[in-house]
């Protein structure tokens, strides 16, 4: 390569940047600048040419203001005037401005890549170099398009130079980065696979950087390199420090050459051919043996180079995990590390330790570490190094040494870092749920914990310890006593009050008898606590209460008392003034088995997945859990949040739940009824508190009125009772009998919809979900109505944040005002740019007509009779259809229901028939409607068939609404 | 309450530093637990963190106030140097660049002009003031004249004990601004009244906006303790006097009066008197001060008139022609007068013909500098330019800023008169006609710009 010579200096440049360099001020800075840019439009303005030397000089000049913060819009022309020129410093600072500065106008790139073909086909290395470098620093969908065919040739071409070759793969592997697609290896497969067998080391270093990242997108057809890359190591590791000259780095053989080919291996299986494998066992063997060898030199980059073959030899034979020989010897030399006052070592054999832990041939020899990590997470300065080491304890830990290991995590607990304890508290929590063979420690354990570091611990531990104390008869005496023990600390965290309250509400009465924690004592110190919790913990107190009366009822006039005062019954918050206004009547009213019925102790939770096995897995990376894990994990934490406060037994919630789908305004009814009418004993008020706490179980209820129902979460959707119908392209038909759930997804974007409706006007709420790790950038969103719909919806949209981060996720309100009648949907385009490639999606609004019924209730005399009225034949629109799914009462009435009109019962002779009534309010006018459908239930299965009659006054109206029914059932 | 203030140099480093409160930048204070969930960028104490995100921010911070971490920064400029309140309570924003500003005048009052050389060389007597005129991040006294007779440039010379309780009892006593015993053989009065238009006007000659700030400053060498009464043209004034007096003078009054739309005060002036009969009275201090600011907006007399003519040729060159008109009497001069014209960015060339003045093209501010050193009132001068343009890839259209410009004249723009100032000194034998007085009016340009 031609060195710069002094004559070339650029004097001018050195002499600009110096001036900017002494500037004292921003201002100074710009002012210079500005009269160099001047200076320069000048001169390219000018009418005489300039020579090539001062094309360079100044387009160096723009390229430093460029890289200085400023925006360059002229120049390009002369950049690209230089790469036609002879002189290799001309072209280079040609190529450098057009990788640095180049953008997608289309007339310079076409000028551009005539350049680079141009050298590439010069046979000038120096010049193909260039070339490549630019194409790679580029590296753009264009760039691609136009070489990405040429380069393949070059690198396997048998006169091409080294050089060249190195460049050529690396650019290759550049351009198949970002567009895969365009890469086609095809017919140069092998030949690339054999430049591994190539002289210059430099050569095969660089090919193998291509080939690992081919062969990890279609390892198969790149097989063949797995001998190959075998033999070279063999020859690498097996040669003398000296063998390799230039490619000896403070005698150790080639190690950035050694540490790709084994990273190379890890993306294959053990080699099935005996002979290569031996060789390979060899290999790894010599390596560990060279670790033992004394070192050659003190150099640190000596033991850099050695130990990073090192670790990628472990990292090898950790994937392999079939050698019990070389994963106990790799064990044993990374406990040597474990003590080495190298930091960074200690971190490195801490977390390849992590993995061969989880290996069974090695998983005993780890343990013999145990003294050393548990000293390290005590003893370590890094904090990242002490998170490894408490990663290390949990993965070795077993049956065998859970209660050290969760000691010595424990006592650490009280010292650790703010960054990392509520992971430790999650994984305490979780070995000690797994291999507690004593239940008694297990209370202990995590109450310890909640003493230690309440503030981390999240609500699944808490109700973790609740689920397995019920569902264990032997512990809940000792559970109780602990406990109690626990809450006359005089500050005692939130979450303790919490499991206090439960366990005590639940088994008070088996540590009743002791007269140190006599009923009232026990009432007393939760009490004691009742006015420094928060609002769910109160509730949770208050249920504990109403639980004591029925366990003690000596306590009663005491609690009763409580409810009865001005902060309970009084209370600003709803929830608590409901509970304890229905408590307190609960108590007074109802006979005392009433009371033992209704506070019965809870039943047995199914057994299942622990939930913060869940939630330490969302903790641990969002990419390694899908998101329809992440759903499961919150989904349980909500159902597990209303069974830790339901006063009343499970199968009462089924029961209830089954007879009464009903919908939120029938239940909004019963809800504001309840405190007056709650003469009949419990029935009525429990079923309106189980209806607020069961959100989860009864999707169908929790469909309209959300800022009512506050307990609901809003993740009703995906538990939809009827069967998922297929991936269709009429979204509308999933919407049309509910109003939330999720729109649209793909691997990028989720879309989630909420929507109430009053009368004619409508509020939807979008959700947009980012799923990616990567910004949405410009994301717009567009609602259009296409032809009459126009002026017969009125939708407007809020605007949305143009900016999507990561992970995010946006909302966007609709209002929809309805002014007349409408068949069509209004179209929902959605616009944005992901990694700079424009998205765009046009989706239908799950907007239809029956959104805006009103239900009627009218008696069998009315019906008829107006049914009769609207007995022309345009007025009537009937289908007879096949059943789609099974015809289950329940699912029907949920889905006429969820379709807006009122479900008349008692009306139609024939029981099985349905029969409903509504009226569609739109601005200009309202319109009735009738609807019947007649299931004949006795056919076969398979066979089964509805007809579905609708009469309205207008017959657009029944027609539209009849096309929308019949995908339904 | 500021917590403290800071004196940077161009490069961010700390000249001055003076912290009243512990609440700023204080790693210790932050408490550990909140340390960590800072970002970084607050984690260096609050010297640091502005230094970062205003002096060597990437982008010109153009808010003179910056919101960091919950600490606010409240700063000004004088050339090179950044002076910067820092505070993390709600403060009254004004009252701190009050306060600034007040600091740049004592500054300059005690060592000229604020320069990084001069803040070093007095970097004592610049503590010295700063604990005197905080206290507990609470402003003080601020008057220059008042601190100047207890912190002194020169050694100290040994005071009296009658002296010091003299001084003491000025300050703390009802007239801070003033001490007792004050003699001249000449009383003298200096009255200037300063005014900076501003000016938005459309191309055709439609004023968009256009107000007028002004200052009424005096400078008094006048015995005793004298009570002064100051009367100018206000309208409200005007008026009552007309109602009461001669009905046939009210149409001319009203035309010469003027309406202020609003005006502070030096504290030295009664303002329960001007509440109730808006009559300006006080005792001034002695030496130099600020009587009164004050805002119009109706009525201005616009001094110069730009009427801009670009016309674009093709991509490449642009003609610009530009007239300027002096409106006001033929017998006054305004000065220094300078017009400058924005060319575009992709400028190559520029030659430029004018009739009177100089005029230049300067590369480095992106404008045409067409200066003029003196034009008499209702004349009218001319300048046109021809600008050859680069063609760019860029697809953005110039965006045409405004032609803005620079110019002092001898009468106020507001049409502010000064009807008396009368000064009434009942212990010492002078009266109102044994006091000099002068009186000039200077008018200045504000913002005054022009769309083309």
């Amino acid at each position: 390569m031609p060195a710069v010579s002094k004559g070339d200096g650029m004097r001018g440049l050195a002499v600009f940047i110096s001036d900017i360099r002494n500037c004292k001020s921003k201002e100074a800075e710009i002012k210079r600048i500005n009269k160099e840019l001047a200076n320069i439009r000048s001169k390219f303005k000018g009418d005489k040419a300039l020579d090539g030397y001062s094309k360079k000089k100044y387009v160096c000049k723009l390229l430093f203001i460029f890289l200085l913060g400023h925006d360059i819009d002229f120049g390009h022309m002369e950049a690209v005037n230089l790469l036609s020129s002879n002189k290799y410093t001309e072209k280079q600072i040609g190529y450098l401005f057009i990788s640095v500065l180049v953008n997608s106008n289309s007339e310079l790139i076409r000028l551009i890549n005539n350049a680079i073909k141009n050298d590439l086909s010069s046979r000038n290395p120096t010049f193909m170099c260039l070339a490549l470098h630019c194409i790679a620093n580029v590296g753009s969908r264009e760039m691609a398009e136009a070489f990405a065919g040429e380069i393949p040739r070059i690198l396997v071409a048998g006169d091409t130079m080294d050089s060249v070759k190195q460049s050529a793969a690396l650019c290759l592997l550049r351009l198949y980065r970002t567009s895969p697609d365009l890469v086609l290896m095809g017919e140069w497969t092998s030949r690339v696979v054999h430049l591994l067998n190539d002289q210059h080391m430099g050569v095969v270093t660089a090919a193998i950087s291509l080939i690992t990242c081919l062969s990890q997108k279609n390892p198969e057809e790149f097989k063949t390199c797995v001998s190959l890359a075998v033999s070279r190591l063999s020859r690498i590791v097996s040669s003398a420090s000296t063998d390799l000259q230039d490619y000896t780095y403070y005698f150790v053989p080639a190690p950035w050459l050694s540490c790709k080919l084994l990273r190379l291996l890890q993306c294959y299986p053990p080699p099935e051919d005996g002979a290569v494998k031996g060789r390979l066992v060899e290999c790894l063997e010599t390596i560990l043996n060279k670790a033992q060898e004394p070192p050659k030199s003190k150099k640190v980059q000596h033991s850099n180079a050695k130990n990073a073959i090192l670790f990628e030899a472990i990292a090898l034979i950790i994937h392999y995990d079939s050698e019990p020989n070389l994963l106990v010897r790799a064990c044993n030399q990374l406990g040597q590390f474990l003590q080495h006052r190298e930091t960074n070592l200690r971190y490195l054999a801490l977390e390849s330790m992590c993995t061969l832990a989880s290996s069974e041939f090695s998983h005993e020899a780890v343990k013999t570490h145990i003294e050393t990590v548990i000293n390290a997470l005590k003893t370590e300065r890094d904090v990242s190094v002490r998170q490894r080491a408490a990663d290390l304890l949990y993965a070795m830990c077993d049956r065998s040494n859970a209660k050290q290991i969760v000691a010595e995590m424990l006592s650490y607990l009280e010292t650790a870092d703010y960054s990392i304890r509520e992971e430790m508290v999650l994984k305490v929590a979780i070995l000690a749920e797994k291999y507690a063979v004593d239940y008694s420690w297990y209370v202990d354990t995590i109450l310890n914990l909640i003493r230690i570091a309440g503030d981390y611990v999240s609500e699944e531990v808490w109700y973790r310890v609740i689920q397995i104390v019920i569902n264990r008869d032997d512990v809940q005496g000792y559970a109780a006593k602990t406990v109690f023990e626990a809450l006359q600390a005089p500050a005692c965290h939130e979450n303790m009050v919490k499991v206090g309250g439960y366990i005590l509400g639940e088994f008070g009465n088996l540590i009743a008898g002791d007269p140190r924690s006599s009923p009232l004592v026990q009432f007393n110190l939760l009490h004691s606590k009742f006015h420094l919790c928060s609002v769910p913990t109160r509730a949770l107190l208050l249920s504990a209460y109403i639980k004591f009366i029925n366990l003690f009822p000596e306590t009663k006039p005491t609690i009763q008392e409580v409810l009865r005062c001005d902060s309970q019954i009084r209370n600003s918050d709803v929830e608590l003034q409901q509970r304890a206004v229905e408590y307190l009547k609960l108590s007074s009213i109802a006979s005392t088995d009433v009371l033992a019925t209704v506070l019965e102790e809870m039943p047995p939770f199914p057994e299942r997945e622990s939930s913060i096995l869940a939630k330490l897995k969302k903790k641990k990376g969002p990419g390694a859990v899908s998101g329809n894990e992440l759903e499961e994990g919150k989904r349980e934490g909500g159902e597990l949040n209303g069974a830790g406060e339901r006063p009343g037994d499970s199968s009462a919630i089924g029961a209830s739940n089954a007879s009464t789908p009903s919908p939120s305004a029938d239940l909004l009814g019963l809800r504001s009824a309840a405190p007056v009418s709650a003469a009949p004993p419990s029935a009525g008020s429990l079923l309106v508190d189980v209806f607020s706490e069961a959100g989860p179980a009864a999707p169908a209820a929790g469909a309209n009125d959300d800022g009512f129902l506050s307990s609901a979460p809003p993740s009703v959707v995906s538990e939809d009772p009827a069967p998922p119908l297929p991936e269709s392209d009429e979204l509308l038909n999933k919407f049309v009998c509910k109003n939330n759930g999720v729109l649209f997804e793909n691997q990028l974007l989720q879309i989630g919809v909420k929507s109430e409706y009053r009368q004619n006007l409508g509020r939807m709420y979008l959700f947009y979900g980012n799923k990616t790790s990567v910004q949405f950038v410009n994301f717009t969103t567009t609602v259009s109505c296409p032809g009459e719909l126009q002026s017969q919806l009125n939708v407007q949209l809020k605007p949305v944040d143009p900016l999507v981060e990561g992970g995010a996720q946006v909302q966007q309100v609709i209002n929809i005002e309805c002014l007349t009648v409408f068949s069509d949907a209004p179209l929902l385009n959605i616009k944005f740019r992901y990694g700079g490639a424009l998205q765009n999606l046009t989706l239908k609004l799950p907007v239809a007509i029956n959104k805006f019924f009103q239900p009627t209730e009218m008696s069998s005399h009315d019906f008829f009779q107006r049914w009769k009225q609207l007995s022309q034949p345009q007025q009537e629109a009937q289908k007879i259809f096949k059943a789609n799914h099974a015809m289950d009462t329940e699912v029907l009435k949920a889905k006429l229901l969820g379709l807006g009109t009122a479900l008349l019962e008692k009306v139609d002779p024939n029981p099985d028939n349905f029969v409903c009534a509504g009226v569609i309010q739109t601005k200009a006018q309202q319109v009735g409607c009738l609807l019947r459908l007649e299931p004949n239930a006795q056919a076969q299965p398979g066979e089964q068939m509805y007809r579905l009659t609708l009469r309205s006054s207008k017959d657009t109206v029944a027609k539209r609404l009849c096309e929308l029914l019949a995908e339904q059932f | 309450m500021i917590g403290g203030l800071f004196i940077y140099n161009h490069k961010g480093e700390v000249l001055i530093s003076r912290v009243y409160r512990d609440d700023i930048g204080k790693r210790a204070l932050l408490g550990f637990r909140f340390f960590h969930s800072l970002p970084p960028s607050c984690r260096r104490n609050a010297v640091d963190a502005f230094r970062v995100n205003v002096i060597h921010a990437r982008q010109q911070v153009r808010s003179p106030v910056t919101n960091i971490a919950r600490t606010s920064f409240f700063h000004v400029k004088r050339s090179n140097i950044w002076l910067a309140a820092v505070t993390k309570q709600n403060v009254n924003a004004a009252m701190v660049f009050e306060f600034l500003y007040k600091m740049c005048d004592v500054m300059a009052a005690y060592f000229g002009k604020i320069s990084e050389e001069n803040i070093k060389n007095n970097f004592v007597l610049i503590y010295e003031l700063l604990d005197e005129i905080l206290d507990f991040g609470y402003p003080q006294n601020s008057e220059t004249g008042a601190l100047k007779t207890f912190i002194t440039q020169q050694g100290i010379k040994g005071q009296t004990k009658e002296e010091q309780s003299q001084i003491t009892s000025q300050v703390t006593g009802q007239i801070g601004w003033r001490r007792e015993g004050i003699k001249y053989r000449r009383n003298e009065l200096f009255l200037d009244v300063l005014e900076s238009v501003n000016l938005l006007m459309s191309p055709q000659g439609q004023v968009l906006s256009a107000h007028v700030s002004g200052r009424v400053v005096m400078k008094s060498y006048l015995s005793g303790m004298p009570e002064c009464k100051f009367g100018m043209n206000d309208k409200i004034v005007i008026d009552k006097q007309g109602k009461g007096g001669a009905g046939d003078d009210a149409g001319k009054s009203g035309k010469q009066s003027i309406a202020i739309d609003d005006c502070t005060f030096h504290q030295c002036v009664r303002l329960s008197k001007f509440d109730s009969e808006r009559s300006i009275s006080f005792i001034p201090p002695d030496g130099e001060y600020e009587l009164m600011r004050y805002r119009t907006t109706k009525d201005i007399i616009l001094p110069f008139r730009v009427i801009p003519l670009v016309r674009e040729v093709g991509r490449t060159k642009l003609e610009v022609k530009v007239v300027i008109k002096s409106n006001f009497k033929p017998s006054l001069l305004a000065q220094k007068i300078e017009v400058r014209i924005p060319t575009p960015l992709n400028t190559s060339g520029v030659q430029v013909i004018c009739m009177k003045g100089k005029a230049k093209y300067k590369a480095s501010e992106n404008a045409i500098v067409w200066k003029i050193k003196r034009m008499a009132g209702m004349k009218e001068s001319q300048i046109s330019a021809e600008i050859e343009l680069l063609p760019t890839n860029d697809k953005k259209k110039w965006a045409r800023p405004p032609i803005s410009m620079n110019f002092e004249v001898p009468f106020a723009p507001s049409g502010l008169k000064v009807r008396y100032l009368k000064v009434f000194e009942s212990k010492l034998n002078y009266s109102d006609h044994d006091v000099i007085k002068w009186v000039r009016y200077i008018g200045r340009s504000g913002i005054y710009e022009t769309r083309c």
